[in-house]
């Protein structure tokens, strides 16, 4: 909300500086977020006066004026085409500093010597025209600085007004607030009324058919009134706040709007049908023009102003082009309603139009001044457009709208009790009084013990948000200023306070995958059906069973993830695009996936925290020093048997992973003992997949369900003796089929061979020696006694066994 | 032999071919061949040892002592020389090393935490050490929790202040961590409550300083007399641990429909300090979070008595603290995944 310092002062007195009433606002509640100085600031300029103005010698375009500035005539060029003798002018004389770093100097213009420059509004920062210089009104005193001509230069301030705060959303409202800051007095502009037309029963008829909608409306008649341009000080008041002047009557409810808060309509008397106003519901098939232009399709649910025949207002929102006052308009028919907020807050939505009227109404006008602000404004209509105002007003006035001020108990004790501090009783009712909330002595209403102390306010209508006696204490607070209150600690009894669970589990994952060399990404919660789609999920897969939102910003944003993948291989195709091709990610996020609702509040959406994991590139680049190997499958299964060590999570795995986005055999999925839900999945990202992101380095990808993961066995943390003996080592190079896997070679290695501790793998040798398709494992198997060292002969025999054994299986030959 | 005499000229000899030894010329002996030599079983020193007998009984005595002597100066030289000696060796050892110092460090894999989720634990540790137990709520929520029962009704131009994603009729992506004191307050009837709830949240708004999604923390304090007063302190505390101990802080008015007094707080510029710049928009201070006393409405919507018990609560954002704290111009940075933005935390 704009706000204009010059109209406040109509209203109070400000002797502060434009910065100390900022900083009051903001103390009050209304934060001041930007503020404008229009001419205020500027030194030097003064009204000066062309006395004389001719031609210039040399060029066509422009003028030589002699300008007298109080003090002396001086010759000054002026290229604008208006300026003439006898005109009163802003004339910045030499030495001045115009808004915008101009500083006014001696110069010569195409020969001819200038001091000084004779103004248009824009160069002072009074507005945006640069049509040519401002010219005054020919009664301005030559020779005053520019801010002493009255309604000239002014501050705006642009003013945060909460919702429930629609009093604010007028310069009365926050005239009323400084002037209780300030202590001084508020004057009313109440204009005085004359009703001097005929009896107003005899010019029109109301009917409120909808007294819901429409709680309180009041009309009156303003009879022979010459409709046209504004006059300068409305033009001027209207315009500081960038609204254009339209009309002198428009102009006048604008003006009432921005002064009370109170939105109006004039209507064009003589248009109504049958000179009648009623305010309905529109029936199936009515149409409004309104005043943008636009042809709006009415219903039932939307609340009206019509005349005999048609809708002529879309109640509270805006106004119809066909009875609208113009030039041509004699009589004149001015409404101030309360509407019910509900009402005009759905049909402003509904149709899309918000105006300056819906705005205030939506938050709430003040009920009790509806009629005082239309006389108001009647007499401000009589005043600036001649004619009489007719005898009487038509009005409505449903049960249910407030007739006098809302009473509200409050309990000193109270206000200690939640601010912290205690302001006496005569304190409190200071503060308030201060914005004309006056104490009606003490509660009487109730003998009870609770209330015995209680004090009794009126709440004036422009607070109708103030309901509760916490809605005063928060008055006092604030009239108080909050940063009287003293700053204290509460005291609690001690507490352990544990992590829970699930947080210590990700906390835990998120410092270990660092340690490891990965780095965190958050990603938006949001993601596509095609991202979706992309990864190639099968049938069955519970990624496909995604929420949709109803209201999404964009394509890419249409559903919430029910897998991270998306979000982290689209960060992965960003890095490679800005020259980062070896990338290491890992995010602890949310899925969300449909679900049953079970109850009327449930949300149908199943969360479940995930964590994902994204590798591309090389794995060692860190280094300088290679050689520098490409992630793949094993160097993703050793991280995450790192990972899972620290958390000493004992899973079961499984290889060849049926999530479509893996390579189908180098990828693995993990369990807990007993479960068939796979706790994560992890392996080589689907070549197809690798193309649809648009990927050009190897990429490997595991995703972990966490809830899941909290849920599996843990490895018992528990001291184990490693110092008694040193274990005998017996190397073995086993030679196998390229398709026999490591496991299977494990697995031929008989159960519970005695002291047998650990068959360990060093390598893996293919090449020379071999037969084709063939490679060598290099196992060592490690024996150890727990009470003393095996003698070799011990091993030995133990290791022929062995051996025996594995040479049983067809496929395994040692060498 | 054996007179005092071979000993003095042994004695003689031993010193003279250690300096040779040690001379560095040509032809002089290696130290260990003269320590066989003189020191050896078979050498020089054991040998008038040996031929100790053919003295006079009464001249033994003394004689061996001489002996042991020489030994002992014996042993001493050459234990001094052959430590040289190896210090010699070392360092010419040492000398040798070609290696470039200079080289970058080859570097283990080293990752980052995100920005957020230091603030965000950093935030959890502070609060935790003052006894907030931490609580959760779901991020796509009934709007009764997220709106309702915070006393923001349907249709209410408060609600113009959260623009709400939808997923479903009545369900929304909450606007802000506090549906968690619903939540929590209908799960947990026992005071004194003192919770802290992080989160992330969703708003319909795309710019420099919004993103749809960001993270919010949410603090609720519930008992019997607890007091706006008793809010202001608590986040002072939290502020002077976050912006260092000179930071000002302001309080002003501002509407909240859960909380009565509703408030602003406003941290003292942490760029210039309070004189104004650009960042603070010339005015000296920075929004950091809303607050305020829990209003009665709430407590009656999730049945406690709000006669008997009163409360605080502030929110504030993770991103916004981030982004101060680390000076992050863009909120797009946080979510963008990029590698060139994650390392530097
Ligand atoms: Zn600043």
């Amino acid at each position: 909300m704009q706000i204009s310092l010059n109209w406040l002062k109509r209203y109070v007195d400000l002797k502060e500086t434009p910065q100390n009433i900022a900083s009051a606002l903001t103390a009050l509640g209304f934060e001041v977020e930007g503020m404008t100085f229009r001419g205020t600031e500027i030194q030097g300029v003064v009204v000066g006066e062309v006395r004389e103005c001719g031609k210039h010698p040399e060029a066509d375009r422009l003028s030589v004026c002699r300008v007298f500035d109080g003090n002396e005539e001086v010759p000054v060029v002026c290229g604008a085409p208006n300026v003439a003798a006898g005109q009163k002018v802003l004339f910045a004389r030499v030495g001045a500093e115009l808004p915008g770093g101009l500083k006014i100097k001696k110069a010569k213009l195409r020969g001819v010597e200038s001091f000084g420059m004779i103004c248009a509004e824009d160069e002072l920062g009074l507005g945006e025209s640069h049509d040519g210089i401002l010219v005054l009104d020919p009664s301005a005193p030559v020779g005053i600085s520019m801010q002493d001509i009255p309604g000239l230069c002014d501050v705006l301030y642009e003013i945060n007004v909460t919702p429930n705060r629609p009093d604010a959303l007028g310069h009365l409202g926050v005239a009323r607030e400084l002037a209780a800051r300030f202590e001084t007095p508020l004057r009313y502009p109440d204009e005085a009324l004359r009703e001097d037309g005929s009896d107003i029963q005899g010019l029109v008829s109301l009917a409120v058919e909808d007294e819901q909608g429409c709680t309180r409306y009041v009309g009156r008649v303003v009879e022979g009134v010459t409709v046209g341009p504004s006059p300068d000080w409305l033009v001027q008041s209207l315009k500081s706040l960038g609204k254009k002047s339209i009309n002198s009557v428009v102009d006048l409810t604008n003006f009432v709007l921005l002064e009370w808060s109170q939105p109006s309509h004039a209507f064009d008397l003589d248009l109504l049908a049958g000179k009648k106003i009623v305010v309905r519901r529109a029936r199936s098939a009515e149409t409004l023009k309104t005043l943008d232009g636009v042809e709006r399709k009415l219903d039932e649910r939307d609340l009206v102003i019509a005349d005999g025949e048609k809708p002529q207002v879309l109640a509270g929102v805006m106004g119809g082009e066909s009875s609208g006052v113009s030039e041509k308009t004699k009589n004149i028919f001015v409404e101030v309603a309360c509407f019910d907020p509900r009402t005009v807050r759905t049909q402003s939505r509904r149709h899309g139009l918000q105006s300056d009227s819906s705005y205030r109404f939506e938050r709430g006008v003040d009920p009790l001044a509806t009629a005082r602000v239309c006389d108001h404004l009647a007499a401000l209509i009589a005043k600036v457009c001649g004619g009489k105002v007719a005898e009487g007003r038509v009005e409505s006035i449903s049960k249910a709208h407030p007739k006098k001020p809302r009473v509200v108990s409050l309990r000193p004790a109270r206000v200690g009790k939640l601010l912290g501090v205690s302001p006496s009783t005569s304190e409190i009712e200071k503060l308030l009084a201060g914005i004309e909330i006056k104490s009606s002595g003490k509660d009487a209403s109730t003998g009870s013990a609770r209330d015995v102390d209680a004090l009794r306010f009126e709440i004036p209508g422009f607070r109708n948000d103030l309901e509760r006696e916490v809605d005063l204490i928060e008055e006092v607070a604030r009239l108080m200023d909050y940063n009287k209150i003293p700053a204290t600690l509460p005291s609690f009894p001690l507490t352990a306070v544990a992590l829970p669970p699930g947080e210590k589990l990700a906390s835990k994952i998120r410092h270990s995958l660092c340690d490891l060399g990965l780095s965190e990404t958050i990603s938006l919660r949001f993601t596509s059906r095609k991202a979706l789609e992309k990864l190639i999920l099968a049938e069955n897969d519970a990624r496909k069973n995604f929420v949709p939102i109803q209201n999404p910003l964009s394509e890419e944003w249409e559903v919430l993830p029910t897998t991270l993948m998306p979000a982290l291989l689209q960060a992965l195709e960003r890095n490679q695009n800005t020259q980062e091709p070896n990338v290491r990610l890992f995010e602890t996020g949310r899925a969300f996936f449909r679900s049953e609702r079970s109850g009327e509040r449930d949300s149908g959406v199943r969360e479940e925290p995930v964590l994902g994991i994204a590798l591309m590139g090389e794995w060692t680049d860190c280094s300088w020093d290679g050689p520098h190997h490409p992630v793949d499958f094993l160097r993703l299964k050793g991280l995450i048997e790192n990972l899972l060590d620290g958390l000493r999570a004992d899973l079961r795995w499984e290889y060849g992973s049926k999530a479509g986005f893996l390579h189908p055999v180098e990828s693995a999925e993990l369990y807990a003992m007993d479960s068939k839900e796979p706790i994560a999945v992890l392996g080589t990202l689907h070549p197809k997949v690798q193309v649809e992101y648009g990927l050009k380095n190897p990429v490997v990808v595991a995703e972990f369900h966490l809830d899941a993961l909290l849920k599996s066995p843990k490895k018992p943390l528990l001291f184990e003796a490693y110092e008694s003996h040193t274990g005998t080592v017996r190397d073995v190079n086993i030679v196998v089929a390229e398709k026999v896997r490591h496991a299977d070679v494990l697995a031929a290695v008989p159960k519970e061979v005695l002291h047998l501790r650990e068959v360990r793998l060093n390598s893996v040798y293919r090449g020379k020696g071999l037969p084709e398709n063939h490679k060598a494992l290099h196992y060592s198997f490690i024996y150890r006694h727990a009470e003393r060292t095996l003698t070799d002969d011990e091993v030995n025999a133990i290791q022929e066994k062995v051996k025996v054994e594995l040479l049983k299986n067809p496929n395994i030959s040692i060498k | 032999m054996n007179s005092a005499n071979d000993l003095e000229e042994l004695k003689t000899r031993l010193l003279a071919d250690l300096n040779l030894a040690v001379s560095g010329a040509s032809e002089s002996p290696r130290l260990e061949d003269l320590k066989t030599k003189y020191l050896g079983k078979k050498g020089e020193i054991y040998g008038l040892m040996r031929g100790m007998g053919a003295l006079p009984a009464d001249q033994r005595p003394a004689f061996g002592q001489k002996v042991n002597e020489l030994r002992d100066l014996a042993e001493e030289r050459f234990a001094a020389l052959e430590a040289k000696a190896e210090e010699q060796a070392i360092n010419a050892k040492l000398a040798q090393s070609t290696l470039d110092p200079t080289l970058p460090g080859i570097r283990a894999p080293m990752g980052h935490l995100h920005p957020l989720s230091q603030v965000r634990e950093d935030t959890i540790n502070f609060f935790r050490g003052l006894g907030f137990e931490l609580a959760e709520a779901q991020e796509v929520d009934h709007e009764w929790y997220n709106f309702e029962a915070l006393n923001i009704p349907p249709d209410h131009p408060s609600r113009d202040m959260h623009d709400t994603f939808y997923v479903d009729e009545g369900i929304v992506l909450r606007t802000h961590t506090s549906n968690t004191q619903v939540h929590y307050l209908l799960d947990h009837k026992e005071p004194p409550i003192r919770i802290l709830a992080p989160g992330f949240v969703y708003r319909v708004d795309n710019d420099a300083t919004h993103s749809p999604m960001f993270q919010q923390v949410e603090c609720l304090v519930v008992d019997e007399n607890i007091s706006f007063s008793h809010l202001k302190g608590t986040l002072f505390l939290w502020a002077k641990h976050v912006f260092g101990p000179d930071v000002n802080m302001r309080f002003r008015p501002s509407y909240f429909p859960f909380t009565e007094p509703s408030a602003e707080m406003d941290i003292s510029c942490i760029f210039c300090g309070g004189k104004g710049c650009r960042v603070c928009k010339q005015s000296g201070w920075i929004e950091v979070g809303g607050c305020g006393s829990v209003d009665p409405a709430v407590f009656e919507k999730v049945g406690w008595d709000p006669e008997r018990y009163t409360g605080f609560a502030f929110g504030f954002g993770i991103d916004r603290i981030a982004m101060l704290k680390y000076g992050i111009p863009n909120i797009a940075h946080l979510t963008r995944g990029d590698t060139r933005f994650l390392r530097q935390f």
